[in-house]
């Protein structure tokens, strides 16, 4: 006999039905019945040990609230006081600062101005004497052009230094150069 | 009214359950017992084990409740836990797959189909049955699955695919190809 896939389907069908049109005998349903309900009734019991754990549930879930809520509470201050110590850093830094130009500048113009000073001027006598040695004539003009150059040097760097000092004073007073120059000339008067 | 209330969802139901309704638990008792008790006596042959594994599924059904999804119908998770705990079961009573006598004795007991009419008709469908059953025993574990499910159980093959949690067309894939096996099962080997 030659099956189809439809008598197949069909077979198996008919034979489902035949197996669904028995039932689980009556005893079996009663005790199922009698087990799920007993369930059930237990499910439904308000003062069951198991409903302790709805009970701890919330005090659980308020504990980790409350441990969040501090954790993000203790990491806010935490920020607040790190800023406030790097903002005192910054600050003292700048007066640190601010103290070192102030005491640096005038004595670094006194070590100039002394080495301007101790600087010869001219070329000692002693260099020219022996007029009659042509070296010794050549040196000495030498020595005095050195001189003379490091003199306009350090008159250069003595003029950018008070130039700087004045500028960082007009700085910190907070007035620009026009107004530097009319209190000078209101000084003068 | 009636008829209304006849038509209530399984989803409705397990609300109705989990609110303590004893009601809801008899009425999805009688929707699927039948179809889970076939399935199951199909699938491990033996009737007295399929009625306890039936009875320890609907006994889950409260046991769980909370885990079930009203949305997503009964019908999937009632044979995903009758099939897990049948396998169960099974492998612990190192069970054979063919089915023993009382299953081919309630086969043959089937009502006659139109061309079954005749004399001889019982006996016919029970040697039609024993070879059917004979066919089915030789199909690959997930192949069976499928087909049980789909003619002993009578779910949809949507309801199949969420019992056995493969996707639908995998399913479908499965039940034709689990007929044709059949088919060629049946047609290879001869009569009587």
């Amino acid at each position: 006999m030659t099956e189809t896939s439809h008598d197949v389907r069909r077979e198996l069908a008919a034979w489902g039905r035949a197996a669904r049109a028995c039932d689980l005998p009556a005893a079996a349903r009663r005790e199922t019945r009698r087990r799920a309900l007993a369930l059930l009734a237990d499910r439904s019991v308000p003062d069951r040990p198991a409903l302790t754990v709805p009970a701890v549930r919330p005090a659980l879930a308020w504990a980790a609230a409350l441990t969040v809520l501090c954790g993000g509470l203790l990491t806010v201050v935490n920020l607040h006081a790190q800023q406030r110590r790097a903002a005192q850093r910054t600050a003292q830094a700048e007066t640190a600062k601010a103290l070192r130009v102030e005491t640096a500048l005038p004595r670094r113009m006194t070590a100039l101005q002394s080495r301007l000073d101790r600087a010869p001027r001219a070329v000692p006598a002693a260099a020219t004497v022996p007029a009659a040695d042509f070296g010794i004539d050549v040196r000495a003009r030498r020595l005095q052009t050195r001189i003379e150059v490091y003199a306009v040097s350090l008159q250069r760097e003595l003029g950018g230094l008070e130039e700087g000092r004045d500028a960082e004073l007009r700085e910190k007073r907070g007035e620009s150069a026009r107004e530097a120059s009319l209190r000078a000339a209101r000084d003068m008067c | 009214m009636c008829e209304r209330e006849n038509t209530v969802s399984d989803g409705e139901l397990v609300r109705r359950l989990r609110a303590g309704d004893p009601d809801a638990f008899d009425r999805l008792f009688a929707k699927h017992r039948q179809g889970i008790f076939a399935y199951l006596r199909q699938r491990c042959g033996d009737a007295g084990l399929a009625e306890d594994v039936t009875q320890e599924v609907f006994v889950e059904l409260v046991r769980r409740l909370d885990r079930i999804d009203p949305r997503r119908g009964v019908s999937g998770w009632l044979y995903r836990v009758a099939r897990n705990r049948m396998i169960d079961v099974m492998r612990h009573r190192r069970f054979e797959t063919l089915p023993g006598e009382d299953f081919f004795l309630s086969a043959a007991q089937r009502p006659p189909t139109g061309e079954d009419r005749g004399p001889a008709a019982g006996l016919l469908a029970a040697e039609r049955a024993e070879r059917l059953q004979r066919a089915l025993a030789t199909l690959p574990e997930k192949e069976r699955d499928v087909l049980t499910m789909r003619y002993f159980g009578d779910l949809s093959f949507k309801e199949i695919a969420a019992a056995t949690r493969r996707p639908l067309g995998t399913v479908l894939w499965q039940a034709h190809r689990a007929v044709r096996r059949l088919r060629e099962q049946l047609e290879g080997e001869p009569e009587g």
